[in-house]
């Protein structure tokens, strides 16, 4: 099945995609770093989005988050398109950067209060307290943004992003910096947001951490897609579990080769 | 007003709460609070010598003079702004709103006027400072200071506007000019300074620019009337004689203001992907600026493979300098370039203040050495605030602190020195003459520019001063940084105190006939290079205890 034709059968599904992606470029300085990227996403599923380093991951979360404007291509959340109505498409999707910056002079408790007023999220205030206490963070509440550690900006922006309950979440390398208390909250909390509707996409090098958690798989390789689909026809791909796979899709780093064409199961 | 409106207004003002509550965190401790209240003290009474003899009106001084020097001083801050716009191009956000804040819902016209309300607050300081002038200068105080008050309102916009249309000619074709007009832009910059300096210090009547020469003739010309022809209006509004004359330029000057604004808000162009870079390239510099770095110490761009480096044996002292020597070598450009500027300004002064009337060559030299390890050692800071992103690493060092402090000032007390005796050989060649005092200073310039090194570095290590990332200025430091300067004057004292006893020893012994000219210089050199070199000894021992007191688990912002 090729890119378009799976695009256009997850569409043509009942439940409207929460997220859908077609032909989405990236050009930096005459390099392409994005290559004609289709997929979507339906509600309560969490996508895989794996790749070696420089593969252009980040870039397409950004570029599906509207921080950066895609060279080509749509994205559309919810239905609307993240460029031409950015308001509505971005208040439906949340964004965990791999290396989340607080406000160095905003306390937890403000961080959550600013989100609240910029998502327009009413009553938040029990909601926020929930958060804090699933993400460890209530005896933090007044610790100002500068004086967090790593992990605990992590889960400051876990809770952040947890607390408007949005329709799309894109998460880059999340559990980077965590304890591994953090690490199990952090990933019972993606599962839970999943259950309760919301489509996350999770671009992570932890292959354990995406085979327990993802659905469906997204394989990018210098830019261009070289698997979609889910785990299970990933495994049929190659057996053994989803490194074996990564490895047999992408190369095991010393082929200086160019991806293969894309596979879409 | 929109929701995500009120939301970056919440923002403005918790950040503004999150300052004041770090200021007051910082009095916990009792260095804290002894930074905090002494430079609050220094900055008051500063402020107050200001005010006190401002208000002493300039009415000696006729609107017609004024006029030009004005329309001048308006422009340049209005290119320097438009400068700036090089340095943001796109929309500016600090690293830690950037992203945050492009993935949120809020409106593009949102997210401009929330920049330049933070810019327009950001103004109110230079506001005040410069409205001080116009009240001091100007006839009418108030019409004065409302002028400027339009003014730095205006400018930020401007910057702001130039700033997102600079980012639309760099993606267009208009390459090219986008390239061209900052080396243009920068060197009107400076001929406009160096203009209004130099008219409003002649009508300053100050002696040392007595020999620069007349500059009404020049400030007469009509190229300058157009170039300065945007000012006009701020200038009306200044110095308009009735209220009926002066109202219509007002009405001007803030339809400008709207105009602007409404222009910044509504301008088709897609800035995100410049103001990414912009806010990554801030976010770097900001990092240099962390440790009291110098913005211009980057690293050079390399065309070629620099694998060739500098000997690394010889033991650890060597190791230490041969690394830093290295640094020095990699992010030379920025900061050599800067370097020249200063001795350029360096020169001048020297060459303003004593032409070598009276002492020779020996005065003018001497005031190279001394005013340029003030600025020089300020520009280039290839020393301990280069290193405070590796400090954990530099205490782990197994050598005693003293030696470490030793090798890490070493390389810049020499770089200094070797960049003032070239200034000092240049100055004696083109300006003054070689004599035996020429060869004396650039004889005792390690020792003594190591010794305001080694005092300099000290400081820095009992209270280092940090820009902090989402800083929106530097001013939450003013106070502290005039502390520090008056502690490093209070620190130089000994080195005074050597140079007095030279200076007065030398002279009995000529008054008294028991050497000559030549040898009183040699003598006196000699000996305050002994002096300084027991100095130097001492500040090392003081260099190394105040290393290894530096606490890194400490906020030091």
């Amino acid at each position: 099945m090729d890119s378009e034709s799976a695009l256009t059968a997850s569409v043509s599904n009942s439940v409207p995609d929460a997220l859908v992606v077609r032909s989405l470029s990236r050009d930096y300085e005459g390099h392409r770093a994005l290559d004609r990227l289709s997929f979507s996403l339906a509600p309560g599923k969490i996508l895989g989005l794996v790749g070696p380093n420089g593969a252009g991951k980040t870039t397409c979360l950004r570029m599906i988050a509207g921080i950066l404007p895609p060279t080509e291509g749509d994205v559309l959340v919810g239905g609307f398109d993240v460029e031409v109505e950015p308001v509505k498409a971005k208040g439906r999707l949340a964004w965990v950067p791999d290396d989340p910056a607080p406000f160095e002079t905003l306390t937890v408790w403000e961080h959550l209060e600013f989100t609240a007023k910029l998502y327009g999220v009413a009553d938040w205030r029990t909601r926020a307290g929930e958060l804090l206490e699933r993400f460890e963070l209530t005896e933090k509440r007044n610790a100002l943004g500068g004086e967090l550690s790593r992990g605990m900006r992590q889960k400051l922006a876990f809770s952040c992003s947890w607390l408007p309950e949005p329709d799309l979440v894109l998460l880059d390398e999340p559990l980077s910096g965590l304890d591994p208390r953090g690490i199990r909250s952090a990933r019972d909390a993606i599962a839970d947001r999943a259950r309760a509707g919301s489509a996350v996409i999770l671009s992570s090098h932890l292959l354990d951490l995406v085979e327990l958690l993802a659905d469906e798989i997204l394989v990018v390789d210098r830019g261009k897609k070289i698997f979609h689909g889910s785990l299970e026809a990933a495994r049929d791909l190659r057996a053994g579990g989803l490194e074996e796979v990564f490895f047999a899709i992408t190369g095991d780093g010393t082929q200086p080769d160019e991806p293969g064409p894309p596979q879409d199961a | 007003m929109s929701q995500q409106s009120k939301a970056l207004r919440y923002l403005v003002r918790a950040k503004f709460k999150g300052v004041l509550r770090r200021q007051l965190a910082r009095l916990k401790t009792w260095k804290g609070a002894l930074f905090a209240f002494g430079g609050l003290a220094l900055v008051g009474l500063w402020l107050v010598g200001l005010f006190i003899g401002g208000f002493a009106s300039r009415e000696d001084v006729s609107v017609e003079f004024l006029e030009m020097p004005v329309r001048m001083a308006i422009m340049m801050f209005s290119l320097l702004s438009l400068g700036g716009a090089f340095q943001h191009r796109g929309l500016y956000l600090p690293a830690e709103e950037i992203e945050r804040l492009f993935a949120a819902p809020v409106s593009r016209g949102d997210l401009i006027r929330y920049r330049l309300g933070v810019n327009g607050a950001r103004a109110i300081p230079g506001t005040l400072l410069i409205g001080y002038f116009a009240v001091r200068w100007l006839p009418d105080k108030a019409w004065g200071f409302l002028a400027v008050a339009i003014l730095f309102q205006t400018l930020p916009v401007a910057n702001q506007l130039f700033a997102i249309l600079l980012g639309k000619l760099e993606a267009s074709r208009a390459k090219l000019a986008a390239k061209f007009a900052r080396p243009l832009l920068f060197l009107f910059v400076p001929v406009a300074a160096g203009f209004g300096y130099f008219s409003v210090a002649g009508a300053e009547g100050l002696e040392i620019f007595q020999g620069v020469g007349d500059m009404s003739e020049l400030l007469e010309h009509p190229i300058l009337g157009w170039l300065t022809l945007p000012a006009i209006p701020y200038w009306k509004v200044m110095t308009g004689p009735t209220l009926a004359v002066r109202l219509p330029w007002l009405l001007v000057c803030i339809g400008i203001l709207v105009t602007f604004v409404q222009v910044t808000v509504r301008l088709p162009v897609d800035f995100r992907e410049l103001s990414l870079e912009t806010s990554a390239s801030v976010a770097q510099r900001i990092r240099r600026l962390r440790s009291g770095g110098s913005i211009w110490m980057r690293v050079n761009k390399r065309s070629k493979d620099s694998s060739r480096g500098l000997p690394l044996a010889m033991g650890p002292i060597t190791a230490i300098m041969s690394r830093k020597f290295l640094a020095i070598a990699r992010k030379s450009q920025g900061a050599l370039l800067m370097g020249f500027v200063v001795l350029g300004f360096v020169l001048f002064l020297a060459h303003t203040l004593d032409k070598g009337e009276q002492f020779g060559s020996l005065g003018p030299a001497a005031i190279v050495a001394g005013v340029g390890v003030l600025y020089l050692g300020s520009a280039m800071r290839f020393d301990f605030r280069d290193e405070l992103p590796r400090m954990a690493q530099v205490l782990s060092w197994p050598l005693s602190s003293r030696r470490i402090f030793l090798a890490t000032v070493l390389p810049q007390s020499l770089l200094v020195s070797g960049l003032l005796a070239l200034a000092i050989l240049f100055q004696a060649t083109f300006l003054t003459s070689f004599s035996v005092g020429v060869f004396a200073v650039i004889a005792i310039l390690p020792m003594f520019v190591f010794n305001w090194s080694a005092l300099d570095n000290s400081v820095w290590l009992i209270a280092p001063i940090r820009t902090l990332p989402g800083q929106e200025g530097a001013l939450v430091h003013a106070g502290r940084s005039l502390l520090i300067v008056l502690l490093r004057g209070i620190l130089s004292i000994p080195m005074a105190l050597a140079f007095a006893l030279v200076v007065f020893g030398g002279r009995a012994l000529v008054e008294a006939g028991h050497l000559g000219h030549d040898a009183a210089i040699v003598l006196g050199c000699l000996t305050f290079g002994a002096l300084l070199a027991a100095l130097d000894v001492a500040w090392i021992y003081v260099g190394g205890f105040c290393l290894g007191r530096f606490d890194l688990a400490r906020d030091r912002g």
